[in-house]
This record gives C-alpha cells, sequence and structure tokens, in this order.
C-alpha cells in the first residue's frame, strides 16, 4: 500500500515539474505576422452530389457549378432572348435539316489552348453520344455526327426539322478536345473509352470564368477566377468561389450570423427564413422560376382518375388562394400547362379556382357519380421537399369537402422516379415540379405531354393520345417563329379541356445572403414586391443562369486559407 | 448463394454494389458504438457500483429514478431533447455530421475519422470530431448505462449479503479493497452478458440516431434504404447487424468464463 | 344499491386488500399506476375531453399555424395549425391500440408454441420451433421491425404485423421453459398415465401454471411494445397523416426546431411518460406477484 502511494505522489510531483517547466522556460517571441494576401470570396451552400461534367449533371447544383467552368454555344437572357456566346452567328438551310454554327474565335481554355470549331464538335457529339444529362434535348433531332466544315464553323445535321434549335443548345457547354482526350480510360464508348468522364468528375476542361481549384466529392467544390477570360468580370467579382454540400438549416443559419456564407442554398424551408430574417445585415431575395410548375399529375388511367369530370371536380376543390398566399407565400398561380414566362404560353386558358358547387356538378356528371366516394386517391408527394406536405394537406382537406377520400402518402423520390416509370405501378396522382429545357412552350409540353416521354417522372398523365402527340409534332418542326407560338396556344387549349393535371403554383426559391453581396439578378431581374420575406424577382430563364458568379460583386475582402 | 461469397448486388439507390457501401460505411459506426461503448461502460460500473455499496441513500434513490426512466424513455426521445438542449439552447455541441465545415477532412484510411485525423496527425480534425461524436454516443449510451448500472447495483447488493464477503469483511480487510477484490467481479457477470448485447443492439439503435444526427454511417445508410424499399441494402444491412450481434454474443461467453472461475474450472475438466 | 364488494366473499375481499396493500407500499407503483390509469382515460375519451376535437382529422387552419403554447393552446399549434394537447390525446389511442393488438396477436400464439415445444421436449417438434425462434432472436429487433415495415406499405396495421412477427418468440421461449419444468412434475406424469389427451395436459395441467409470469410479461412488454411502436412511426413508419402519432409528431416537430420547440418537446414527453408509466406498473405487478427477474 505505501509503495503505491509513494508512486503516485512521484507522479504528481514530476507532473508538476514539467508543467511548471513548460509554463516558465523562456520561449523566443513569436515572429512578426505575415502579410497575407485577402481575397473576395464567395461561399455558398448547396444539394449535392454535384456533376460538373457538362455531359452528366443537369440538376441544379450541377448546372450551377457547369456555367462558372465552361462556355455555351448561346446563352439566354430575360424574356427568353437568344445572347449569341462561343456561337456568333447561325444560319439554316430551306428544309431546315442543315444548320450552320459559326464559331467565336480569340477563346482561350483553362490550360492557354485556343477554343476551336473542333472542340465544338466534339463536345456536341460527346453529349449526344452519351446520351445522359441534357442529351435529351436534343437527341430526337440531330444527328451525332457534328462536322467540322470551315475554319471556324460547325454544321449539324437535323432528323427532322426543329425550330427552336438555337435555343435549346443552352446548357451545352465547350469541352477543350485535347485535353479530354488525354484523360480517357477504357470505358463504354467504344473507340472513345469513357469519354473522359472520369477524369471530368473531379476536374474541368472549359474556357468559363472559373476554374476547379479542388473538388472533394460530396463534400466541397472550390472554383478560382480564370484570368484570362474573354468576356470579363464586374468590378468586385469574386476571386474565389466555394459550393459547400449542405442544406442543414441549422447549419446555414449558423453560418451565415458567422459571416462565413455569402449565399444561401434555395432550399431552407420558411420557417427557417424567418429566423434567417432576424440576422442584422442579410436580404432575403427570390428568384421566380421561368421554366416550370408545381403540378399533381393524375393518372389518367387509373379509376376514378380516368373520368374526366372526375378529375375537373378535384381541380375545383383545392383552394388556390390560401395556396399563393399562405402555404407558399410569394408564388403566383398557374395559368394552364405552361409557366407564364415562357415563349408560346396561352393566357386565356381557363385557370381553376375554388368552387364546391361546380365540384358537385362535375361529380354528377361522372359516371363515378353514385360510387366515388369508395375510391381512395392516393396522392404521393416528395419525401425530399417537405413543404409539399402542407399543399397536399390543404388538398386533402378541401376534397373531404365533396366527399372525395384523398389519402396522403410520403413518398421517397428514388421510389416515386420508380413508380411513374410503368402504367401498373403509377399512383393516382403524384406532385412534382417539373419543367422545359428552353423557354418555349413547346420544351414544357413536350416532356409533359408526349407520348415518347410518357414512362419517365416527368409524366404520371398517361394521356397517350395521338392526336396531340401529333400536334406537338408539328409545332416543334415549325421554322416560322410566330407561326410556332401560334401552334403552342392551341396544344394549350385541347390539354386544359382533358383537365390532366392540377396545375398549382410557379415556385420561387429564397436566397439569403449579407449586404456586402449583390447577386446579378437582383440589379438585373424585374422584381415583384411582397410582404412576407424580400422580394421576387425574375431574371434568365437559363438553368444555373442565376449562379454566374462573374457577375456577383463582394464587397467584402478576407484572409483565406482554403 | 452469392452473399456467402461477399456479393450482395447492387444497390438501387446509390447504384453501387452493396458491399462497396457496406465497406464505406460500415466503419463510421463501428467508431460511433464503440465510442458510446467507452463513455458508458465506466459510467455504468462507476454509478452501479457506487449506488450498490451505499444501497437506499439519496445517489441510490437518484440512480434507481434514473434507471427506471433511462430505461423507458426511447433514444430518439433523448436525442431530440439533447438536439434541443445542448445543440440549440446552449448551442455547447455540434449537432450535426463529422466535422464542422471550416475544417478540412483527413485522408481516408480506416474510415474511422477519429484514427484517420490521428494518423494524419490533423489535431484539430480529431478534437472537432471527437466533439461531434459526444450527442449521438451519449444518446445512443444512457439506455445502457442505465440497465448496466441497474444490473450491476442488484448484483453487489446481492453478494454483500454472501457469506464470503461477510467474512471479508469481519476479518478487517479493508473496504476498498473487499469491493475490488471479492465483490466487483462477481457482481460484473450479469452486467457483461447484458453489455454486449447491448452493444450489439446499440448498433441497432445507430439506425435512429445516425438519421437524426446526420452521421454518414451504416444505420443512416440502412434507415435511407429502408425508406426507399432497396431490398439488396435493407437484407445486407440486416444481415451485418445479425453477425454483429451474434458475434458479441460469442464474446460474452469468452468474458464471462475468464471473470467466472467456476465455469473455467469445469471446462477444464471436461 | 349493493356495493361492489359485497359482490365478493370474504375471503376474496381480505385477499384483495392483502394484494393492494402490499401494491401499494412502493410509491413507484402508485405514480405508474395513475399514469397509466390517466392516459388510458384520454385516450378513451379523447373526442369528448380534447379540447379542439377536429385537429384529429382532415381538418387544417393556416392561420392558426406554429402558435406557441397559451391558455388557449396549452401545448402550442403544429404548422398545419392543429392543437397539438388535442393530437396528444388522440395518439395514446393508437399506442395503446397497438399494444393492446399486438399482445393479443402475440402472446396466444408465442404461448401455443412454447407450450407444444415443451411438451414434446426433445423431439423434432421441440428442434423446429424452437430454431426459428432462435433465429427471430438472433437479429435485434428494432432493425428487424423498421426492414418488415419499410418494405411493406407504411401504415398502422403494416407496423403492428410487424412488431407482432418478431415479439411472439418471447413468449415461446418462456412457455417453453415453464413447460418443460413443469411436464416433469408429478400431477402432469399423473395424467400422462391415465392416459389424458396431450391437448388436455397441455391447456388444463401445464397452462394454468404458466399464466402467471406470462402475465406479468405482458404487462412488463406493454411499455416495450410502445417504444418500438413510436420508433417505428418516428421514422415514418407507422399511422399515416392525418393520423396523429406521437412518434411521427416529434420527427416532423424536430425539422422545426428551435424555434418551434413545443412541436417537439410535448409529444417527446407524452410518450415518456406512456413507457415510463407502464413500466411501473408492470413492475409492481411481477413484484405482486412474486414472479422471479423475467
Amino acid at each position: 500500500m505505501a509503495d503505491r502511494r509513494l508512486l503516485i505522489a512521484g507522479t504528481i510531483v514530476v507532473l508538476i515539474i514539467v508543467v511548471g517547466a513548460y509554463v516558465l522556460w523562456p520561449r523566443p517571441a513569436a515572429p512578426p505576422p505575415e502579410e497575407v494576401p485577402k481575397y473576395r470570396v464567395l461561399r455558398s451552400t448547396w444539394a449535392f452530389p454535384t456533376y460538373i461534367d457538362p455531359a452528366v449533371g443537369t440538376d441544379r447544383s450541377s448546372s450551377c457549378a457547369q456555367i462558372n467552368l465552361y462556355d455555351p454555344l448561346i446563352k439566354l437572357g430575360p424574356g427568353g432572348v437568344i445572347i449569341p456566346w462561343i456561337a456568333t452567328n447561325w444560319t439554316y438551310s430551306e428544309d431546315g435539316l442543315t444548320w450552320n454554327f459559326t464559331i467565336r474565335q480569340g477563346v482561350l481554355f483553362h490550360d492557354g489552348t485556343e477554343l476551336t470549331a473542333e472542340d465544338v464538335a466534339f463536345s456536341i457529339n460527346r453529349m449526344l453520344r452519351m446520351g445522359t444529362g441534357r442529351a435529351y434535348v436534343l437527341e430526337p433531332y440531330v444527328y451525332p455526327n457534328v462536322t467540322v466544315v470551315g475554319d471556324n464553323i460547325v454544321q449539324f445535321h437535323l432528323k427532322v426539322p426543329f425550330g427552336p434549335l438555337v435555343s435549346a443548345l443552352n446548357g451545352w457547354y465547350i469541352l477543350n478536345k485535347d485535353l479530354v482526350m488525354q484523360h480517357i480510360e477504357s470505358g463504354e464508348y467504344g473507340d472513345w473509352g469513357d469519354y473522359g468522364k472520369e477524369w471530368l468528375t473531379t476536374h474541368d476542361a472549359g474556357s468559363g470564368p472559373y476554374k476547379v481549384k479542388s473538388f472533394v466529392l460530396e463534400e466541397k467544390l472550390v472554383m478560382e477566377k480564370f484570368e484570362d477570360y474573354w468576356a470579363g468580370f464586374v468590378d468586385k467579382a469574386p476571386d474565389i468561389v466555394e459550393m459547400i454540400g449542405t442544406t442543414e438549416p441549422i447549419t446555414v443559419r449558423t453560418m451565415l450570423a458567422n459571416g462565413e456564407l455569402e449565399y444561401s442554398d434555395c432550399w431552407q424551408s420558411l420557417e427557417n427564413l424567418l429566423a434567417i430574417k432576424e440576422i442584422p445585415n442579410i436580404t432575403i431575395s427570390a428568384r421566380a422560376d421561368t421554366t416550370g410548375g408545381w403540378q399533381l399529375m393524375i393518372n389518367t388511367k387509373k379509376p376514378p382518375c380516368d373520368d374526366v369530370h372526375f378529375r375537373r371536380a378535384m381541380a375545383y376543390c383545392l383552394n388556390y388562394t390560401k395556396m399563393v398566399t399562405d402555404i407558399f407565400p410569394g408564388t403566383v398561380q398557374m395559368v394552364g400547362p405552361v409557366n407564364t414566362a415562357m415563349l408560346g404560353h396561352n393566357p386565356d386558358v381557363l385557370q381553376f379556382h375554388q368552387n364546391f358547387d361546380k365540384a358537385r356538378e362535375e361529380l354528377a356528371l361522372s359516371k363515378y357519380a353514385d360510387n366515388y366516394t369508395e375510391y381512395e386517391v392516393e396522392l404521393h408527394w416528395c419525401a425530399e421537399v417537405p413543404d409539399e406536405e402542407k399543399l397536399a394537406m390543404q388538398f386533402m382537406t378541401d376534397c373531404a369537402v365533396v366527399n372525395i377520400d384523398i389519402k396522403v402518402v410520403k413518398t421517397p423520390w428514388t421510389t416515386m422516379v420508380q413508380e411513374t416509370g410503368s402504367l401498373e405501378t403509377s399512383p393516382h396522382m403524384v406532385y412534382i415540379s417539373a419543367g422545359g429545357a428552353y423557354p418555349e412552350a413547346g420544351s414544357m409540353l413536350m416532356s409533359r405531354y408526349h407520348s415518347s416521354n410518357a414512362a419517365s417522372w416527368m409524366q404520371n398523365e398517361w394521356l397517350l393520345n395521338e392526336t396531340l402527340d401529333a400536334m406537338m409534332e408539328d409545332a416543334v418542326s415549325t421554322l416560322n417563329f410566330n407561326e410556332r407560338l401560334e401552334k403552342y396556344k392551341a396544344i394549350q387549349v385541347e390539354i386544359v379541356n382533358l383537365c390532366p393535371t392540377i396545375w398549382l403554383y410557379q415556385g420561387i426559391y429564397w436566397h439569403a445572403y449579407p449586404n456586402y453581396v449583390t447577386p446579378p439578378w437582383v440589379v438585373n431581374g424585374t422584381y415583384v414586391k411582397t410582404a412576407i420575406l424580400g422580394d421576387v424577382y425574375i431574371y434568365t430563364p437559363q438553368s444555373g443562369g442565376d449562379f454566374e458568379c462573374r457577375l456577383y460583386r463582394v464587397d467584402r475582402e478576407i484572409e483565406y486559407g482554403g | 448463394m452469392n452473399a456467402l461469397r461477399g456479393d450482395l448486388g447492387e444497390s438501387i439507390v446509390s447504384k453501387r454494389p452493396v458491399s462497396q457501401d457496406v465497406l464505406t460505411f460500415f466503419p463510421a459506426s463501428f467508431e460511433l458504438v464503440m465510442f458510446s461503448t467507452i463513455i458508458s461502460v465506466p459510467l455504468a460500473i462507476l454509478i452501479g457500483a457506487l449506488a450498490g455499496r451505499r444501497a437506499n441513500s439519496i445517489f441510490d434513490n437518484i440512480v434507481r429514478v434514473f434507471s427506471y426512466v433511462g430505461i423507458a424513455v426511447p433514444t430518439f426521445v433523448w436525442a431530440v431533447l439533447a438536439l434541443y438542449l445542448f445543440g440549440y439552447l446552449w448551442k455547447v455541441l455540434p449537432i450535426m455530421g463529422q466535422l464542422s465545415v471550416g475544417i478540412r477532412r483527413p485522408p481516408v484510411r480506416t474510415g474511422m475519422m477519429s484514427i484517420d485525423a490521428l494518423l494524419a496527425g490533423r489535431w484539430d480534425a480529431f478534437v472537432d470530431h471527437l466533439k461531434h461524436m459526444i450527442l449521438p454516443a451519449l444518446c445512443m449510451s444512457v439506455g445502457r448505462i442505465a440497465q448496466e448500472a441497474r444490473l450491476l447495483r442488484a448484483g453487489i447488493i446481492e453478494n454483500l449479503k454472501k457469506d464470503y464477503i461477510v467474512a471479508a469483511i469481519s476479518y478487517g480487510i479493508p473496504e476498498r479493497r473487499v469491493m475490488m477484490t471479492y465483490l466487483l467481479k462477481p457482481s460484473l457477470i450479469p452486467m457483461v452478458s447484458i453489455m454486449a448485447l447491448d452493444l450489439a443492439s446499440s448498433m441497432g439503435g445507430s439506425f435512429i440516431i445516425e438519421t437524426i444526427f446526420n452521421w454518414p454511417g451504416f444505420g443512416r445508410y440502412g434507415m435511407w434504404a429502408m425508406l426507399n424499399k432497396d431490398l439488396n441494402a435493407v437484407v445486407a444491412s440486416v444481415m451485418i447487424v445479425g453477425i454483429f450481434f451474434a458475434l458479441f454474443n460469442i464474446l460474452v461467453d469468452v468474458i464471462i468464463a475468464y471473470l467466472d472461475p467456476r465455469i473455467r474450472v469445469m471446462e477444464r475438466a471436461s | 344499491m349493493k356495493s361492489i364488494g359485497s359482490l365478493l366473499s370474504e375471503d376474496q375481499r381480505e385477499s384483495l386488500k392483502r394484494n393492494w396493500h402490499k401494491f401499494s407500499t412502493n410509491p413507484l407503483s402508485i405514480v405508474g399506476l395513475i399514469t397509466v390509469l390517466t392516459i388510458t382515460f384520454m385516450a378513451i375519451f379523447s373526442p369528448w375531453i380534447a379540447p379542439y376535437p377536429q385537429s384529429w382529422g382532415r381538418w387544417i387552419d393556416f392561420s392558426q399555424a406554429s402558435l406557441p403554447p397559451s391558455w388557449k393552446h396549452p401545448c402550442g399549434t403544429d404548422i398545419y395549425g392543429r392543437d397539438i394537447l388535442s393530437r396528444i390525446m388522440f395518439g395514446f389511442r393508437y399506442d395503446l391500440l397497438m399494444a393492446v393488438c399486438i399482445l393479443a396477436m402475440v402472446v396466444p400464439s408465442g404461448t401455443f408454441l412454447g407450450l407444444v415445444a415443451g411438451y414434446y421436449h426433445g423431439t423434432w417438434i421441440d428442434t423446429v420451433i424452437m430454431r426459428i425462434t432462435d433465429i427471430f432472436l438472433a437479429i435485434p429487433s428494432l432493425v428487424l421491425a423498421l426492414a418488415i415495415c419499410a418494405l411493406l406499405e407504411p401504415s398502422l396495421f403494416n407496423s403492428m404485423m410487424a412488431v407482432s412477427l418478431l415479439w411472439w418468440p418471447w413468449y415461446s421461449r418462456l412457455a417453453y421453459s415453464l413447460t418443460s419444468s413443469i411436464r416433469n412434475e408429478y400431477f402432469v406424469q399423473a395424467a400422462e398415465l391415465i392416459g389424458a389427451n396431450p391437448l388436455y395436459i397441455m391447456f388444463r395441467e401445464i397452462l394454468p401454471n404458466c399464466l402467471s409470469p406470462i402475465f406479468t410479461k405482458m404487462t412488463l412488454d406493454v411499455g416495450w411494445v410502445i417504444l418500438i411502436g413510436s420508433t417505428l412511426s418516428f421514422v415514418g413508419l407507422g399511422a399515416q397523416e392525418p393520423m396523429p402519432a406521437l412518434g411521427n409528431m416529434v420527427a416532423v416537430g424536430s425539422k422545426y426546431m428551435p424555434d418551434y420547440w413545443w412541436m417537439t418537446i410535448f409529444p417527446a414527453l407524452a410518450i415518456a411518460f406512456t413507457i415510463l408509466g407502464f413500466n411501473l406498473l408492470g413492475d409492481g405487478i411481477r413484484d405482486l406477484l412474486a414472479v422471479e427477474e423475467i
């Protein structure tokens, strides 16, 4: 026992001596602080995963990364105006089957080599042949053999005439052919190996205003300014852009409060935004969705929803006013199947409103007039978008007034994609946001109602209507712009008559940012004042166009360690 | 049969082989479960032993109430309470994920981030990671601590009545020595057997805890697979948890044989 | 009017008094009994005593959304404007219903299998039944319940089925161990000797002697069943909206922490008290019936 006490005492003495010596030991004075360079940094949060390869990713965070790393053939401005970008002008043959694009000269890739027609042909063919990402937009029309026909001219060969070809080329980015070819590995694309897919997951081969500095998958993408960018930057544009893969409400809030975040993601709930609004020097504004809308897609082949009167009855039940004021304040109700900002939208189609008398009339007309209460109509909403539940519950409550039995089912996104893939598994209704790839009504109509696209999450309607299909095909192959728009309008009337969908609202996306940051859409967009959180702005319809960092102003410089 | 060769098929949701997913996500869960064991076992022994030794004291009564509450209240209730108190109200501990946003992730070697951070010599990441582990590990172990402490307390009270203890005390052997040498070891036996089962079932509890604390481990992956009806991944996660459970049952037998000389002697005799 | 007491014989009254005295010496048992009675009362009479009974069904009111606790709404309202206190009361209904249904399915089936296996101790029947039991016990019940429930369509009924499916082995194991010791008693052997029907022996000779431990386990299990049920509903696999389920209320509310803490904290406390109450009551009954630790 005594030995043990001695041992403990000894240990304590030694400890005291060591700690004391460490504290009292004379130390050389600390070296003078070095001059640390300061940067303008734009840190932003996103819903990851993000795919920076233009042939792979089309979701929001991917589009927003790509627009900074790469240059497209054309860009889209407010109102769907086409802005020549890498392509400076274009011509097409009489039959509309051959298109020539002239390529801008003097554009440099990040490795210093010049962008040529060869790179353009390579990039477009790569996307078409890989068949992923945005390929679906042009695949039905363009052969995957875009060729170089002159010094700086590329030629597209079309299967059928396609009127909106140029605006559909937004988001088709140009890659550095030589650089990609150096990094090709064996893969599924024959002579082209993996088409550089593996390497391009974490590297860029572009000519855009920013280049990849580092990219930890699923976590953080860091981009730095490309000083030799041909189109220039606004004054005080960020030197460093960080895209951080989190949308965790509490993290976003803490980062904003600590001055560690310059741009929040658009997935924060209204409740969290109200709390963020309390943080001093933070502004909250919203971007309006100009390419699509939120919809309840009704399976028109599944009883009792196979009856048009039953569908109209449901459409007359929902309280649309409450939807745009209480549930999603700041949004506007859709008018027909197309976003109001799209070219060729028909503002004269019937817009549904809550009217229980009309709902009862329609129910009486339907073939389920006697027994519709026996059916349970399943409404599947997306588990990843918790706000959807509010509207689903509102719809359920409203329908209960006329004794339509709605069953609200929370469904994960992947399950939704699987079940909408075939007619047998498609539920009565799904609640999804869907839209078009270019700012013409035809884009949204084709992806939402054309039979060729029926077996996808973009459609749960299963209209499979040959007349409508023919009308849509005819419209998009019309080369004359005005004629095309008129045809779109006629189609919308037909679709509203069938009432295959309950068109809800055009989404808005809230972003919070500190006062020293000015997003371009706040400067250049047209806006609508709202009372709730901030203003709603309408800006470019190009996917990712709101996050063109070279147009952001960051009026603060900080030390940046990486 | 393919499962026996380690081929568990492909996950529908992650679009990767399930076995690869399991290898990616399992270490993080293992780390969390082990950390919660490291916290809970000494605490349980300490609380249980003190309460048993001083039966019916105030401390003992507190422990008894705690063990009732600890066993009865589900983990997710502890988790949301902890989130509210420590994460939001007092803001003392991080509540989401494995690392703070500003800190760079150490290179992955074992998949257990604390060990990875040490291997890479990244002290900042190690400390930050430990902080992130405290809340989930604590919530995971409340029930365990309560149950184990209760068993130990009961064991000690029972053994205190045994002749050899009474004899030892009346011989005048110091109390601490009686406690450590003669009392604790036999009283630990029932606790050890339940401890291993608890450890294995906290692997099951991790399904809930990891989802709440956004811990990128096997539990969150399994939960995610279940909610997405990803059959291959679900089968794999249930299987892995089952294997884990079985392994720990075997381990218990070994430890008990060590603690209980009667079993050792019996085995030697046969 | 005759009082209830006079319906019983002197002996019965005496033994009831004795038991009550024994039971009431432990204050924790009394706390448990009061909690359980309160909760059962609220569950049964919720449509009449809940302050806002419409909060239970297809009803929402966004103008009342997210109100903090006040005299009007003692536990506040949720994001749909429904009164949380009323929903908790209705939530008790589903919790109790779940516990009763599950035990009603599990106890007879598990006991029967255990009885048969124990009676035919050492035969192939024993082997088959008890090995299946072992398999079910080899995987943590929570994980198995989650898996079964998720692969089926999530609903209250399916979650009950899932829990029942993995709860019966505990009863068959208990009944098995009791039966295999009782079957060697003289009275069983005597019955066999005079050629009694095996079913008669099992149900009239052995079963009555197993009832008290099985009953005790049942009362102890109510709490556990509610626990596992609320965990299932916490991950969204129990009763679906707009049905109130306490676990689901906690899960939904936790998204709005800390600003709307009442949406989470009150349902969480309700769950805690329910389970605690049943556990305390169960312990009290176990002490009363003097059944050894199960």
